[in-house]
């Protein structure tokens, strides 16, 4: 068995720092996000960072930190933090900065103390051992900078003379920065941007289903953190993406909420709000779900893609999937969870999620459809209805409306059901609209081809009585003796039971109460009325 | 850390029992709050004495002139970020970012709000030049006119308060070319005239040399008369309080640092205020001139000024003895 071997102060150089904090916190960015972790996890309402060319500050309004907490604070590598609680555990955040800056002052207070505490890391100082320190190994000098030595000449906690905070929370104060971290952060939107992704900011408040989302996340007691951003001259509070432009008719549909669960085990909410057009979302940047622990973004939106049956379905929503669940654990990259059974359930659960937001959003677009139909056709019918009156002897016309109505007609058809449940009146409307379309030109071809059968006769009758009057050699037709006579010679044949009673009232009522001049005059006139009419 | 500026007792006294009592009584009296734009140093003296009263700063720093350039405008930085004011900074001289609309990091200076509160600190002589890039180009004291021009916009395109306060401080030296030049008859207004020519008959500009702490006259005269013709144009109205004379830090063992401290109440007119108006009518002889000394404030007349016991030494009771009706800041608290 070998020997045991009993490791020392001797045994950890000043080096291991600047390796740890060099290959975690590449970009200042990183360095940000770490004491933006660090005031999330202290419970506060209001995050303020000022970035300036010779500084960065990150103030907010926490629970603070005492002398004890404080101290504890400085350790390297050790955290008093609950990784299923706190987004921030590693315990080396705290010399993000060292990368960064020449200085970093933590101030900070406890809502229970009177006082305030300063902790102060002389970073400068640091560096310069540890240059020190690879001289004297260029010149084979035994080593002397260990990593315990170059922190307590380096790292103070004492207590803060100037009560920098007031009440309570923390300020962290990077000074004299570095090279070109200024010209990396003095980006607005970049940074903006990066700090949407590790906030769990409050929505803007002109987008229209900001309240209702808001109220549903402090329900189920999820914070929103408000972030106030300044770099130099520009200060505004920021807010996550989501606003009415993004959706192609400013958001008509609310947002939907979703449980995420896998059997007994709750992993948090969705709210999803899906396009108002059957269109995908024209800010590529908010197309699909991002899904946030403590504010925090893990991967990216396109992660649920492959969960969908048509990933264009993807595109046409937005919102986040809020996950609460203690045993998912964000990897050092945040782009997906730690590997374990949590992960393998909370996989699961994306589906049926995936699945419910599909089968929501489906029916919202079917009735988005429907809609569609029913404001084409009210429209279109609208327009033949006026244009009808101007058409009734445009029978070309008339057929081509009468083939167009009838279309429109089985449009509304499928979406009879949806329609009926969403807009019962509007849909009742326009269905009364086509087929009082349909019902006019209908008649209208009718009557048409009445008259047109009408003449026709008239003038078949005119032709058979020149034939006739040329086969008698024109004689002079008598006139009809009577009232049957006279229907018979207009070809005016009616039912057997009316020509009866028409002979009855002839013979019994007019002949008898006329004399016969009077009955020749009346029989003359009805020969003229309908010489005229036929 | 580094200190940018260490003020000397008499400079104290000034801005506590000068100063200080006049920008409480308008607050106190008449809710006025302050946004601060000026060279406050970096330990932030007059920032954290008002600090209650302020609601941003806009300073400046210059360079540090040994060692790391950047140590004064990192100190100034960092302690405005702990006081936890909110602030913005601009690396360079106010006379220089202001003029050239860039400081020395190459970040543009643009006024944004308007400035309720003034303090400009011309340590450097005011009539010397700022260097640019191409040499020598504007005068120090020109800066005053684009910062009036500045808060013009700005109260153009704001609905805030029409009143602003200038605290201006000068170093009590000029060349005695430069101040036959400035003073020349025809660049002067009448009044300013007519006090050259009384002072002119007690204590004369030499025709050579460097006028050190021994012509305040001429320079107060040369300041005023240049800001009467500043206000002309954006139609400002000012109330000039008495002229305070005190000792600054030295620059070394042989050269002391005479200054000279105006405060300047001003308000842009309105259409009952068509054209500025200056207050107190003829200023320059009827305003007696305090000195600061380790007493306090007293009376030290320049040549020129006309004897008035009765003058106040402080400056609420001076405001409140000689506010014209164009000063009206609406319902006292009191």
């Amino acid at each position: 068995m070998p020997e045991r071997i009993r490791f020392t102060k001797e045994d950890i150089g000043g080096e291991v720092l600047s390796i740890l904090t060099t290959g975690l916190y590449r970009d200042p960015l990183d360095t940000l996000r770490e004491y933006i972790q660090n005031a999330i996890d202290a419970d506060c309402d209001h995050i303020a960072v000022t970035i300036d060319p010779d500084t960065i500050a990150v103030t907010d309004n926490g629970v603070g930190m005492t002398f004890e907490q404080a101290r504890r604070a400085i350790r390297l590598g050790i955290s008093d933090k609950n990784p299923l609680k706190s987004v921030g555990f590693r315990g080396i955040g705290i010399y993000s900065a060292f990368n960064l800056c020449e200085d970093l002052s933590i101030y900070t207070r406890s809502a229970a103390d009177t006082q305030g505490h300063v902790i102060t890391i002389n970073f400068r100082l640091i560096r310069e051992e540890l240059l020190r320190e690879q001289e004297r190994r260029k010149q084979q000098l035994p080593p002397v900078l260990y990593l315990e030595k170059l922190l307590e000449n380096a790292v103070f906690v004492d207590v803060d003379p100037q009560n920098v905070v007031q009440e309570h929370g923390t300020k962290a104060v990077m000074s004299g920065l570095l090279g070109d971290v200024y010209k990396r952060l003095n980006n607005w939107s970049e940074v903006a941007a990066y700090l949407e992704n590790v906030v769990p900011l409050p929505f803007r408040p002109d987008f229209k289903w900001a309240k209702v989302i808001e109220k549903r996340l402090r329900e189920e007691a999820h914070r929103i953190v408000p972030v106030t951003l300044q770099i130099l001259v520009r200060r505004e509070e920021i807010y996550r993406p989501y606003s009415d432009g993004v959706f192609s008719y400013g958001g008509r549909h609310e947002p939907k909420f979703f449980t995420v669960v896998d059997g007994k085990e709750r992993f948090g909410i969705a709210w999803v709000c899906i396009n108002d057009a059957r269109q995908v979302l024209r800010n590529t940047a908010i197309r699909g779900l991002l899904i946030k622990k403590f504010g925090f973004s893990i991967a990216t939106r396109s992660y649920l893609e492959p969960f969908f049956k048509r990933p264009v379905f993807n595109r046409r929503i937005t919102g986040e999937v809020i996950v609460e669940h203690q045993g998912l654990i964000p990897n050092a990259a945040r782009s997906d969870f730690e590997h374990n059974s949590s992960r393998q359930a909370f996989l699961l659960a994306l589906g049926k999620l995936v699945n419910d937001v599909s089968v929501w959003g489906d029916k919202i677009q079917q009735e988005d459809k429907a809609r569609e139909v029913l404001e084409e056709a009210h429209t279109r019918a609208a327009q033949i209805n006026s244009a009808l009156p101007s058409l009734v002897r445009n029978q070309d016309e008339l057929l081509r409306l009468n083939v167009e109505v009838a279309g429109i007609a089985r449009q509304l058809d499928p979406h009879a059901k949806t329609l009926r449940s969403l807009d019962a009146a509007g849909y009742a409307r326009t269905r009364q609209l086509v087929k009082e379309c349909a019902e006019f030109i209908s008649t209208a071809l009718m009557q048409r081809s009445r008259g047109q059968k009408a003449l026709e006769q008239k003038i078949v009758r005119s032709i058979q009585r020149e034939a006739e009057e040329e086969k008698k050699g024109r004689p002079v037709a008598p006139p009809p003796a009577n009232l049957k006579a006279l229907l018979e010679a207009y070809d005016l044949i009616p039912s057997p039971d009316l020509m009866a009673f028409l002979v009855y009232l002839d013979e019994t009522v007019i002949q008898a109460r006329l004399s016969t001049e009077e009955y020749e005059e009346t029989m003359r006139v009805l020969r003229e009325f309908l010489d005229e009419r036929m | 850390m580094a200190i940018s500026f260490r003020e000397s007792p008499a400079k104290r006294l000034v801005r506590e029992t000068w100063d200080t009592p006049l920008l409480r009584h308008l607050h106190e009296q008449y809710g006025f709050r302050y946004r601060y734009m000026g060279f406050p140093g970096t330990e932030l003296v007059d920032v954290r004495l008002w600090r209650d009263m302020l609601d941003e700063v806009i300073a400046f720093e210059l360079p540090a002139p040994t060692g790391d350039q950047r140590a004064y405008i990192t100190a100034l930085r960092r302690n405005l970020q702990t006081l936890g004011i909110r602030n913005v900074t601009y690396f360079g001289s106010l006379e220089e970012v202001v003029i050239l609309r860039k400081d020395l990091d190459g970040i543009d200076y643009r006024q944004e709000n308007l400035i309720t509160l003034y303090n400009l600190d011309f340590c450097d002589e005011i009539a010397s030049r700022v260097d640019t890039r191409d040499g020598p180009k504007a005068w120090r004291f020109e800066a005053l006119r684009t910062i009036v021009q500045d808060q013009h916009e700005c109260f153009r395109r704001s609905d805030g308060p029409p009143f602003f306060i200038m605290l201006l401080t000068v170093r009590n030296q000029i060349h005695a070319g430069q101040a036959h030049s400035f003073l020349r008859p025809r660049n002067l207004v009448a009044e300013a005239h007519r006090y050259r020519g009384v002072c002119e008959r007690t204590k004369r500009i030499p025709s050579r040399g460097i006028l050190l702490g021994q012509h305040g006259w001429a320079l107060k005269t040369f300041l005023y008369n240049t800001l009467r013709s500043y206000f002309g144009a954006p139609n400002v109205s000012a109330l000039f309080f008495p002229l305070v004379k005190y000792m600054g830090t030295p620059v070394s063992r042989q050269i002391p640092s005479p200054m000279l401290h105006w405060i300047i109440l001003c308000r842009f007119g309105n259409r009952e205020h068509a054209a500025p108006a200056f207050y107190p009518d003829d200023y320059l002889f009827n305003v007696i001139s305090l000195e600061a000394a380790a007493g306090g404030l007293r009376l030290s007349a320049e040549p020129g000024e006309r004897p008035n016991h009765d003058q106040p030494l402080g400056c609420v009771e001076w405001l409140v003895a000689n506010r014209p009706a164009i000063f009206d800041f609406g319902a006292s608290r009191a």
